[in-house]
């Protein structure tokens, strides 16, 4: 039985060390590391209007306009459902990761009777980072005046 | 003499596990290098949405919302999971997809089965991208 105790300590600390071995080799580049999320999410909400026969208009697209990082302005196409010749404001406020608005542009003109689709832009006072917008919201709403 | 010469490949083997064992802490010292330092610098992302939009299926007031756009950027460069959540008062619709995200932004465009009813006061459609 004496023969058999050497090969066998041999055999059970080769194993242990090339367990060790590859356990040790395992490489994790830095790549591996998914980012952090900081900011994972953005939300758009567009406004749509019920009065029926006075402002039943719709906001169907919003861009921002963006120089590098900061938010300047922002182009918004509603569709213009009453056939009226009438004023309509375009608001566009900015919210950060609380719900506060941290910017808002606006327009107000007057539009033609005929009915369509309508782009309209804003510029934005404050100029933020686009980095700090969480939220953009669009409204429209028909006027007296403006 | 019949115990050294017993001895002997042991005595090698531990000499050879040995050397194996210090390669394999340099390997590990190194690596535990990198990820040290990676720890310390791990990218962090901001999803810029800088643009969405719908398609309807017609300029009725009591139309659908099929589908639409949206164009969105990362601040770091990678492949991520995009959630595209449009809500109106009458429900809630969600699209996923796989996109490789940079600064240079990217449109996504997406449908939504079945359409949904655009209803006042209007949609809500949030963008979620997570690393793939």
């Amino acid at each position: 039985m004496r023969w058999f105790v050497v090969p066998l300590l041999i055999f059970s600390i080769s194993v242990t060390l090339i367990s060790l071995i590859a356990a040790y080799s395992v490489y994790m580049p830095v790549a591996a590391v998914d980012p952090l999320a900081v900011k994972p999410e953005m939300s758009y909400s567009l406004g749509k209007n019920d009065v029926p026969l006075y402002d039943q208009d719709e906001v169907r697209s919003v861009a921002l306009t963006v120089s590098v990082t900061t938010v300047t302005g922002a182009t918004v196409e509603f569709y213009k459902r009453t056939s009226d010749p009438y004023r309509v404001r375009t608001t566009v406020t900015l919210l950060d990761s609380n719900g506060n608005i941290i910017s808002t542009g606006s327009r107000c003109k007057n539009y033609g009777a005929p009915t369509g689709p309508i782009s309209e832009t804003v510029a934005f006072t404050p100029r933020v980072s686009i980095d700090s917008v969480y939220s953009v919201n669009v409204v429209i709403q028909r006027v007296d005046s403006c | 003499m019949l115990r050294v010469r017993q001895f002997l490949p042991l005595f090698l083997a531990l000499l050879a596990s040995s050397a194996a064992y210090a390669a394999a802490l340099t390997l590990t010292s190194s690596s535990v290098d990198q990820l040290g330092g990676g720890q310390g610098n791990v990218d962090r992302y901001y999803v810029r949405v800088l643009s969405a939009s719908i398609t309807v299926d017609n300029n009725d007031f009591n139309n659908q919302i099929t589908g639409g756009s949206v164009t969105v950027a990362s601040t770091v460069l990678g492949t991520y999971f995009v959630t595209i959540t449009v809500t109106t008062s009458a429900g809630t619709r969600t699209f996923t997809t796989t996109a490789t995200l940079s600064t240079t932004p990217a449109t996504i465009t997406f449908t939504i089965t079945p359409p949904l009813s655009y209803t006042a006061p209007g949609v809500t459609i949030s963008v979620r991208a997570d690393p793939a």
